[in-house]
């Protein structure tokens, strides 16, 4: 994030070397991978036998691919203003721990361990912002990007745990977890680079760094369980329209 | 009276747990069960008719039981058959009186028929595609060819006991095309609840309840013995019936609404019991108070507290400021009257006294008077104790931590408790063998509870450590830390090796061969042990 702010800051220093008259915009279609993505540390309680099941739910992080489609328009000399949407689908098993409470007594919670399996997160970016375009050489340009991204996230979460027990109920074997899948919208930012190899007038290559940020908080249970941390570090390429 | 008292259990029991399958109404197109009921002088043309049903053979005697309310007559449960094959639901009750027909009551089905009786699958067929319609269920009995009445007429079916994931039932498999007709639930109907309660002391626990149809009733499902809390709401006439007839109802059941329970008497009693089960269990692997999962059952309320003052003594002293064993199984908690007691069964170590009662009588036998009655309590005493201690710790529980103390929760008069093993003298009751007395007159049946301090103090001392009063012995304990220790040699000792008339100087020698027996001869134990014998003075 610290580089690729730096990054931008240094892009944002260079002059034009060359007025882009010939730019009314480009479409970019990338793809790519979001490091470090679908992590969720979630938790969340549910009642039994008197007292709260503490249920914690720990989905580790990964690479996820990811998709961007974009649209940059100039509105005056290397400005313009740019659209995109973004997406990604994962799935993944979660770590589950819980503490059951004992039917016969208070504040005797037996521990019960397992996973849940297959939790999916569908995550799309709509942004919306500014797009900066430098020239670096005839046929190499930088759009600068930074703006407003507006998160919607699916996700599935665990609610509850099913367990086994038997008298004298000391202990508790994890059956299964139930899972349950929340959608949630949070308005969060970004920022870009996009760089354009131009293999043609009107087309070429291109290669996409960008950070996206918004906290998405979820509840369970009628609870805050969980805050996902949509967007992350996008880098990817695709090809480039010009037009 | 305690044979009919455990009949009565089991009755209660049954009637409880038990779902019928033959109660469910028949719709209009289904083969219609006509009722064959007939009594006094309308019970000629029914008796005939069961007695050619008997001789034809569409009726047989399923089973015959004597009336132990009115001696002389039996009832018989007579099934009925077609082409010798049980026609599931029909069955006729009939009472004779000696020779003479007295009543007919049930229901038989009309017009039975079937195409065939020889079925075109074996039981085994069936009984595997009843195992499957179950998922993973297993044959749980005896897979049995008849006729089920079924809503479009009579068919040939197996009837196959499952087990399986979450489900004990019965299929109903088409015995010529394999389907299953019919799947019918054998789980009880009840499903345990856990709820809130507040004890007399106003402190919460949870109460586990059988909850049915929104209400829900003070009978223990999660332990393995069934325990039930009957709340006889200071009905007199209903205690007195009660221990005439040994005849508990389901309608004596404690219940309540909500899964709230508010009556602390009940809900101390409830709970304690079962606490008291889990601590034989877990400790020594015990299994209720015959080994057995023997149902325990609990009165509460057996008369007002508000009635005490226009009762004579002995019955105070009896229902209201006692608790008592009767035996197999049932016990009594007094209301107190409120000035020298509180509820009784708000005493975990009450609870905890009377239920070691019932593991006494099913094991040593010790008797109700005199040295093998001190014994008796005293070993009601020591597990009262144990228990005590092993479920509350420092800062739990109304005293804020267990102790040696017998019913310290619910006595409101000096010196606050009942008897004192550290200090049997508290409460007057003797600390040395020397200062026994009672012994062989009728007074507290020849000092059962007075003597019994001499060995719960043995027990004290060997525990803890002291110095006895009398005797000047100093014994060094095994240390608060290591009782379970003396509890588990105690408990061998007045289970295995004791008898009924068992003397003080034989629970020495038991217990003594006890601690030899878990923890070596010359061990730690044997000798805190020895030394606390000594010390009270049983030699």
């Amino acid at each position: 994030m610290r580089a690729l702010l730096a990054s931008v800051a240094i892009v944002a220093t260079i002059q034009p070397a060359l007025a882009q008259d010939g730019w009314r915009g480009r479409v970019s279609v990338s793809a790519g991978l979001q490091p470090d993505s679908a992590a969720l540390a979630q938790q969340t309680s549910v009642l039994d036998y008197l007292e709260p099941t503490d249920i914690a739910a720990d989905l580790p992080g990964r690479g996820v691919p990811f998709y961007d489609v974009s649209l940059a328009v100039r509105v005056a000399g290397n400005l313009g203003v740019a659209f995109g949407v973004s997406g990604l689908s994962t799935t993944g098993d979660a770590g589950v721990t819980a503490a059951v409470p004992h039917p016969f007594f208070f504040d005797r919670p037996r521990s019960i361990s397992g996973e849940a399996f297959g939790l999916r997160r569908v995550e799309t970016g709509l942004h919306v912002g500014v797009a900066y375009l430098v020239a670096a050489s005839d046929r190499a340009d930088i759009m600068v990007l930074g703006g407003a991204t507006q998160f919607r996230v699916r996700q599935d979460l665990v609610s509850d745990v099913t367990f086994s027990e038997a008298y004298p109920y000391d202990t508790a074997t994890f059956s299964t977890a139930q899972v349950v899948r929340q959608n949630a919208s949070r308005l969060g930012y970004h920022v870009g680079l996009d760089v354009t190899w131009k293999l043609a007038p009107r087309w070429g290559v291109g290669a996409l760094v960008r950070f996206a940020r918004a906290k998405v908080p979820f509840e369970v249970n009628g609870a805050e369980t969980g805050t996902v941390d949509a967007g992350g570090l996008q880098a990817g390429g695709g090809v480039r329209v010009i037009f | 009276m305690h044979t009919g008292v455990r009949a009565a259990g089991a009755a209660l029991a049954v009637a409880m747990v038990l779902s019928s399958e033959g109660g469910r109404p028949l719709a209009a197109q289904q083969p219609r069960a006509t009722a064959v009921t007939a009594a006094g002088t309308r019970i000629g043309q029914a008796a005939s008719r069961v007695d050619a049903m008997l001789a034809a053979g569409t009726l047989v005697q399923r089973s015959l039981h004597a009336d132990t309310m009115m001696p002389g007559r039996t009832h018989e449960r007579l099934a009925q058959r077609h082409e010798g094959l049980p026609v599931y639901g029909g069955e006729l009750i009939r009472q004779m009186n000696g020779s003479i027909v007295e009543s007919v009551f049930g229901r038989v089905f009309e017009g039975v028929s079937v195409p065939t009786t020889a079925p075109a699958l074996t039981a085994g067929e069936a009984a595997m595609l009843a195992t499957s319609g179950a998922g993973d269920g297993a044959v749980s009995g005896d897979t049995e060819l008849g006729i089920w009445p079924g809503p479009a007429g009579f068919v040939l079916t197996y009837r196959v006991p499952v087990r399986s994931h979450w489900e004990v039932g019965t299929y109903y498999v088409d015995a010529s095309t394999g389907a299953i007709v019919e799947h019918v639930s054998r789980i009880r109907a009840q499903q345990p609840s856990v709820g809130l309660g507040r004890g007399v002391l106003d402190d919460d626990k949870k109460v586990s309840a059988a909850e049915s149809a929104g209400l829900f009733q003070a009978v223990d499902l999660l332990r393995p013995a069934t325990g039930f809390t009957l709340d006889f709401r200071g009905d007199v006439s209903r205690l007195n019936a009660f221990l005439q007839t040994g005849i508990a109802f389901v309608s004596d059941i404690a219940t309540s609404g909500t899964s709230t329970w508010t009556d602390g008497a009940t809900v101390d009693v409830h709970v304690y019991q079962g606490w008291v089960y889990d601590y034989y269990f877990k400790r020594f692997g015990r299994r209720g108070l015959d080994d057995t999962d023997l149902e325990v059952i609990s009165i509460v309320h057996p008369v007002a507290r508000q009635a005490a003052g226009s009762l004579p003594s002995d019955v105070v002293g009896l229902f209201v400021n006692n608790a008592v064993y009767l035996g197999d199984g049932f016990m009594l908690y007094g209301d107190g009257d409120g000035v020298a007691f509180d509820y009784l069964g708000g005493a975990l170590d009450i609870v905890a006294h009377e239920m070691t009662h019932g593991v006494t009588e099913f094991t040593s036998g010790l008797g109700s008077r005199d040295e093998p009655g001190a014994l008796n309590e005293a070993f009601s005493d020591i597990m009262a104790t144990a228990i005590e201690f092993f479920h509350l710790r420092d800062g739990q529980g109304p005293q804020q931590g267990p102790n040696f103390l017998l019913g310290e929760d619910v006595t409101r008069v000096g010196p606050g408790f009942v008897r004192s093993m550290a200090d049997p003298m508290a409460t007057g009751y003797p600390d040395h063998y020397s200062l026994r007395r009672h012994i062989g007159t009728p007074v507290d049946d020849g000092g059962v509870h007075i003597n019994s301090t001499i060995a719960g103090h043995a027990f004290y001392l060997a525990v803890v450590g002291g110095t006895n009063r009398v005797s000047g012995h100093a014994v060094q304990g095994i240390g608060l830390a290591n009782m379970e220790r003396m509890e588990r040699i105690f408990y061998r000792a007045f289970t295995f090796y004791l008898g009924p008339l068992s003397q003080f100087t034989d629970a020495r020698a038991a217990t003594l061969q006890a601690a030899a027996d878990l923890y070596g001869a010359g061990s730690v134990e044997e000798i805190r042990l020895r030394q606390a014998w000594t010390a009270v003075g049983v030699e």
